[in-house]
């Protein structure tokens, strides 16, 4: 009898480690990456209950604040901060949107009129943050931390928007892309893109470029939403696309980058990267440097030829990588190194780890 | 080889009933049924294994042993042990089914939190487990996770006045010490002290536990709880070793209601 109470106490025991260690304050899991931003030699970086400065000294890096100075599991941070002149804008998986000094991390407000978790980092039009919200909502918050417009939709909005200044257009998660009023947000024309939005849009003289999840890439008219020409890759798209030189490059779910001609969407090459690409890739002088699920980052140039740079131990690259200058971040989703600062050719200065 | 044995077969079942009714509150409802229906012969072995145990409470011997060896606990395993070889009971066999569900518990959790997809890994995941033969990933996704007043995908709380009572984990702690009371059999007289004790014991525990998991993981887990305790209530009332008079507070011990 002894035995069997143990048995049954220890299987409980287990199973409620179990499930609540997947768990944060707020009883649901949170499973996904981080994001980072750079600004000189600053490097911001979002992956969990502390937004950390890290000043990048070449060699090594130095830690010089962390927001909040206590971790809350109730407060994950892992979208892309954005930097706003001396403020950084975070969102958080508690529903805040915080203003917080780049300088020593102070904060200078929160808005805490969302239900639900800021997904991906808010996208500065003019004076005006335009922070998607999961909880179907999209707040219009300006510089001081005020609300001054919010516009309800029917899903739930996770990708950073775009904007050509007079529209802002945002997809949702329930298959829709919308074109709001940035000065009031009043929906200007709504299209049903047939599956759910994850990527951010890219606009580009008078057209908006979004892939949905199951691999089907748009280009839409931002005018009146009609849709100029759509093409099928081969898996779901989660990043924004890169536009150069009248070419789009972007990769997908299935491992493959694709090479569209921005003006008809023909696809003029698409390359196998060996496994998913779910990060946005960045311009750099020889070509643009993609990172992908099996840990690699790989360098395309404009024909779609590539060359490997490097390849993280267990790691995957979800995250967008980051160049500035000649400094290049990444961020791995698990392995050893979760923030990498390297060259452009993929050699490492330093990384960071709290298992350091 | 977890991914593909538990979780991806729970979310398509799961999905699967959902792209039918359209509700995911109520096709967690329905899953459950289902999988308690699945694992019922787990359940009729764990309810045989139980009552087995308590019958040998009234054995003569196994009365005997326990007075007899009171005072060394080792020979008293070992007699023990003799007395469930002979007559050929395992002590185990009520413990195990319940010890099986744990894995399917965890699974389901995993199963529900991919399902719900709040967090875009959960999301990748989800599009990489849906069976494209069976489902259609674009026209499921977004769920509707709305069911009466809760969000499947959160801790549920209904807020009355501006304060959130957790409703759900309230029936969670109700239905888990009814389903654990009513089939604890009365005390016998003569019989160890010690088992009754941990029953009791066990009473009081599980439903605090289970109350705990309820009210600080999402709701659609919970509600998964509280279906499954009804159904078990009604699976041992099927049996008809039940003992709906333990509900009632400073009630002495009766028999069972009989089957007829």
């Amino acid at each position: 009898m002894n035995k069997r109470l143990l048995i049954l106490l220890i299987g409980i025991g287990i199973l409620a480690t179990f499930l609540t260690g997947c768990s944060n304050a707020t009883g649901t899991a949170v499973n996904t990456w981080g994001g980072a931003a750079v600004d000189g030699d600053m490097v911001y970086y979002a992956s969990g209950p502390q937004v950390l400065a890290l000043s990048d000294s070449g060699l090594n890096y130095t830690v010089r604040w962390t927001y909040p100075e206590k971790a809350n599991a109730a407060r994950l941070f892992m979208s892309e901060p954005l930097i706003v002149g001396e403020q950084l804008i975070l969102g958080d998986y508690g529903s805040n949107l915080t203003s917080i000094s780049t300088r020593d991390g102070v904060e200078n407000w929160l808005f805490a009129d969302a239900k639900s978790r800021f997904v991906d980092t808010p996208l500065l039009v003019g004076e005006l943050l335009i922070a998607p919200n999961a909880d179907k909502t999209v707040y219009a918050v300006d510089l001081g931390g005020s609300l001054v417009w919010k516009f309800s939709g029917d899903g739930a909005f996770w990708a950073r928007p775009a904007s050509d200044g007079k529209l802002v257009f945002i997809p949702s998660l329930n298959h829709k892309l919308y074109a709001l009023d940035v000065a009031t947000g009043g929906k200007t024309w709504e299209v049903d893109l047939n599956s759910p939005l994850v990527a951010r849009p890219l606009y580009a003289e008078g057209i908006v470029f979004l892939g949905n999840l199951t691999g089907e890439f748009f280009a839409i008219d931002a005018a009146d939403g009609s849709i100029k020409w759509t093409q099928k890759v081969s898996g779901g798209i989660w990043a924004q696309p890169i536009l150069q030189d009248g070419k789009l490059y972007f990769g997908d779910q299935e491992g493959k980058l694709n090479i569209l001609t921005a003006a008809n969407g023909k696809i003029n090459t698409e390359v196998d990267a060996g496994s998913a690409i779910l990060g946005s890739g960045v311009n750099v002088p020889e070509g643009i440097i993609f990172g992908t699920e099996n840990g690699k980052i790989i360098l395309f140039d404009a024909e779609g030829k590539s060359r490997p740079l490097l390849t993280l131990e267990n790691g995957s690259i979800y995250s967008n990588i980051i160049v500035n200058g000649e400094r290049m971040i990444v961020l791995a989703y698990k392995g050893n190194k979760p923030l990498i600062a390297l060259d452009l050719n993929g050699n490492e200065a330093w990384y960071y780890s709290t298992k350091k | 080889m977890w991914d593909t044995l538990i979780i991806q077969p729970f979310i398509n079942m799961l999905l699967g009933i959902y792209h039918l009714v359209g509700n995911f509150g109520v096709a967690i409802i329905l899953f459950t049924i289902l999988t308690r229906v699945v694992l019922y012969p787990l359940t009729a072995k764990q309810i045989k294994g139980a009552q087995a145990m308590q019958e040998l409470q009234k054995n003569k011997r196994y009365i005997e042993i326990q007075e007899k060896y009171k005072g060394d606990k080792e020979k008293l395993a070992q007699e023990q042990m003799k007395l469930y070889q002979e007559l050929k009971i395992s002590p185990f066999s009520s413990c195990l089914p319940t010890l099986i569900q744990f894995p399917l518990i965890i699974g389901l959790y995993q199963a529900l939190i991919q399902s719900i997809a709040s967090a875009p890994l959960d999301l990748l995941k989800l599009s990489r487990h849906i069976y494209p033969k069976l489902l259609d990933f674009s026209s499921l996704i977004p769920l509707n996770t709305k069911f009466l007043w809760m969000d499947m995908g959160q801790p549920e709380r209904l807020y009355v006045f501006g304060v959130g009572i957790p409703v759900l984990t309230i029936i969670v702690v109700i239905t888990t010490y009814i389903s654990s009371k009513i089939i604890s059999p009365p005390p016998t007289p003569g019989a160890n002290d010690q088992g009754a004790a941990m029953t009791k014991m066990m009473n009081l525990y599980m439903p605090i536990l289970m109350g705990w998991l309820a009210w600080s993981l999402s709701a659609g887990l919970a509600l998964y709880f509280v279906v499954s305790n009804l159904v078990q209530i009604a699976q041992y009332a099927i049996t008809g070793k039940v003992y709906w008079r333990n509900l009632i507070p400073g009630f002495k011990p009766a028999e069972p209601a009989k089957k007829k």
